[in-house]
């Protein structure tokens, strides 16, 4: 049984939360908005765009910012004038009438915030949160369009052999209903802790045991509204908790959504086999680096040493472009 | 409003050709009293002479008649919150639970010792400050050994389960709304314990399971079994999610969270053998938690502790020293054929007749408590 998801809610952020909703919300923190300074690579972001195929009009955000800068200037103004008006009101006798002027001057530009403010709410957020969806730098390995090879490890096996489900029902190993309701039975059940326990030994970084619930300023932070919804589960809101841009989310423990929580998947397709799975057993590695390449290379010869001893054939990959997260 | 599947499901039950249904016995007259003297002594939810009067009702309304539909479903309504029978010693024991037993002995420190919580915080072992605004309330991380020390607790349960013959079943963690409810838990209303997940999103009557005990009633519904393969035993680890919240200053740290790990028990007995069954499932807890040199107390819970679903239940509670008091670790229940009449659970005895099974469930280990 494939459900449907439906995605048709406008959803307001929780990661970027706008003056006029302050006072419903709690903010805990404020992402880094520099969308000049990536402006300033402009090429090289309108490629990364095009190579992972994404549909961002990246002239009609940089339109829209443009527009912010009347509201910054503005702002500008009123700040400078109240400055210049601390100034002369030293000697206010003598600059009385200028001081006027200034006064007036800064109730017209007071007006004119007022009047845009609450038009500019709207158009704020979705601005922000545009820039907020523009992807990742890419890394300088990832450059093909094709899936590169990277390492092969033993032989294809020869023999061929019925599909692991086939296999699992024969032997009463899984008890297969749709793909959240899954059973594994007697010793594919065993075999599922056995191999989570293997990997856990073979680990060499301290071990980590995480919280699966996050909140959805989380979800947003760490991926794209645009795949936020079809990878988590989210929850009713509760009498207790109906906080109305912030709802709690079921994402599985070992995911960057549960890793990010400390520090500050599920996909569903109409294929009835294990891989498509609304839950699985998993275990993830964190690093927190400035040195990226370094840390890549090293959770690389980590991977081949946990798989590498169970004698399989198994190859690793660096995707292309278009298959990456953004 | 009850749940049209449910409601389809008891009505096939009790449409079924299987003989004589243990429900039968609620519009006996003689037993009215009885029962009623059983909702009160619980927690005074359903009402005996309601369902009996809509029973009466039905049986005088054709099925043509337009509130036929309408009376159905307020009959199936009503029996739903009928409790499961009480064992009859329990019934003797008023409000208060009856001690059985003290296994081993206070621990005597000759240091002042600290609570759990400070121990873990100061040892890096356990965050619980600054993750409200990111997981919920709440929440917490366990981290470096004490992440070893729960894989390891599961284990070493595990193990001592598959040595005394159970069987491990891999559980989903999302189940129907109607499998929650048929063990005999509220998943709607503000005080209930169950997580629902977002229908828009999702879809209608997902929940989050609160415990592996109603996975595995979910994996049994419907099958029927031979008396030889009673009693079966199963065993699941799972992440067990909880809706409930506590600001009682003894349950500080991480006791009564929103979601924990438990390796579970369930058995499938015939209805004989139930009551041997607990027994069992009791000894295999004592000794369990006896081989961690844990020192504890087990009860025999009053008939108002119960819920809806169980007939008999224990808790076992462990002496924490750094709060001074006893906590409860770990319970067993038997709930009759309870959940077998609203999932369908049957055996056929050797002489031929179907009946329904009686299904019991324990608590091997729940991970944050200790």
């Amino acid at each position: 049984m494939s459900r449907q998801l439906y995605i048709k809610q406008n959803f307001s952020s929780a990661l970027y939360v706008t003056g006029d909703k302050a006072h419903q919300t709690f903010v805990i923190l404020t992402p880094v908005i520099d969308f000049e300074k990536q402006l300033e690579n402009k090429e090289i972001l309108l490629k990364n765009i095009a190579a992972r195929k994404l549909s961002i009009d990246l002239q009609q955000i940089e339109s829209d910012g443009n527009f912010f800068r009347i509201k910054k200037i503005l702002e500008f103004t009123r700040i400078e004038i109240g400055r210049l008006i601390s100034d002369l009101m030293q000697d206010a006798e003598t600059n009385g009438k200028q001081i006027e002027g200034l006064k007036l001057h800064s109730k017209l530009v007071k007006d004119d915030l007022k009047n845009i403010k609450e038009h500019l709410y709207g158009l704020e957020e979705d601005t922000m949160l545009q820039i907020l969806n523009l992807p990742n730098i890419l890394h300088e390995k990832t450059h093909s369009e094709a899936v590169t090879i990277y390492d092969n490890y033993f032989d294809n096996p020869k023999e061929t052999s019925d599909c692991h489900m086939v296999i699992g029902s024969q032997n009463g190993y899984i008890e297969y209903v749709d793909p959240l309701t899954c059973y594994f039975k007697s010793d594919a059940a065993l075999f599922e802790m056995g191999i989570l326990n293997y990997f856990r030994h073979q680990r060499t970084s301290n071990s980590f045991l995480i919280q699966i619930f996050v909140e959805a300023l989380l979800s947003r932070g760490v991926e794209t509204t645009i795949n936020y919804l079809q990878k988590v589960f989210t929850l009713e809101e509760l009498e207790e908790s109906k906080a109305k841009f912030n709802r709690l989310h079921l994402c599985g423990s070992a995911t960057i959504h549960s890793f990010m929580a400390y520090f500050t998947q599920l996909i569903r397709h109409p294929e009835k086999d294990l891989f498509n799975l609304s839950q699985e057993s998993a275990i993830s590695v964190f690093v927190s680096t400035l040195e990226e390449d370094d840390y890549l290379e090293e959770i690389t010869k980590l991977v081949i040493t946990c798989y590498k001893p169970l004698g399989y054939n198994f190859r690793l990959t660096l995707l292309p472009k278009r298959v990456r997260e953004v | 409003m009850i749940n049209m599947v449910i409601q389809n499901k008891i009505k096939a039950i009790l449409d079924a050709s299987i003989g004589p249904l243990p429900t039968d016995f609620l519009f006996d007259d003689k037993y009215i009293e009885e029962t009623q003297k059983n909702i009160s002594n619980r927690k005074g939810v359903g009402d005996i002479r309601l369902v009996k009067d809509l029973k009466t009702k039905l049986d005088n309304t054709q099925k043509t008649d337009s509130d036929y539909e309408v009376t159905r479903n307020k009959f199936f309504e009503e029996l739903r919150k009928i409790p499961n029978k009480t064992h009859p010693d329990v019934f003797q024991y008023g409000s208060e639970p009856k001690m059985v037993k003290y296994v081993g002995s206070k621990k005597v420190f000759d240091f002042k010792h600290l609570e759990f919580h400070e121990i873990s915080k100061r040892l890096h072992l356990v965050r619980t400050e600054q993750l409200g605004n990111v997981c919920g309330n709440r929440s917490y991380f366990l981290m470096g050994d004490m992440a070893e020390f729960e894989q390891a607790l599961i284990n070493y349960f595990v193990e001592r389960l598959l040595k005394n013959g159970f069987q491990f079943v891999s559980v989903p963690d999302i189940l129907q709304r109607d499998v929650i409810e048929s063990c005999g838990m509220n998943t709607r209303g503000e005080r209930n314990q169950v997580y629902t997940l977002d229908s828009k999103i999702h879809g209608p009557d997902l929940c989050l399971s609160g415990t592996s005990e109603m996975a595995l009633a979910g994996y049994l519904t419907n099958k029927l079994f031979s008396e030889e393969e009673l009693p079966l035993k199963l065993a699941a680890v799972s992440r067990c999610y909880r809706a409930e919240t506590s600001t009682v200053a003894e349950e500080r740290g991480i006791f009564r969270v929103h979601e924990f790990t438990k390796v579970e028990m369930f058995m499938v007995s015939t209805p004989e053998k139930s009551d041997a069954a607990l027994e069992d499932i009791r000894v295999l807890q004592e000794q369990n938690f006896e081989s961690l040199e844990l020192h504890f107390q087990v009860l025999d819970m009053p008939a108002h502790e119960l819920g809806a679903q169980a007939y008999r239940k224990y808790d076992i509670e462990a002496w924490m020293p750094g709060r001074e008091l006893y906590g409860e670790i770990s319970s067993c229940s038997n709930c009759t054929d309870y959940q077998a009449q609203r999932l369908g659970i049957r055996y056929k005895t050797k002489n031929g007749d179907i009946n329904f099974v009686h299904t019991l469930n324990g608590t091997a280990c729940a991970i944050p408590v200790y």
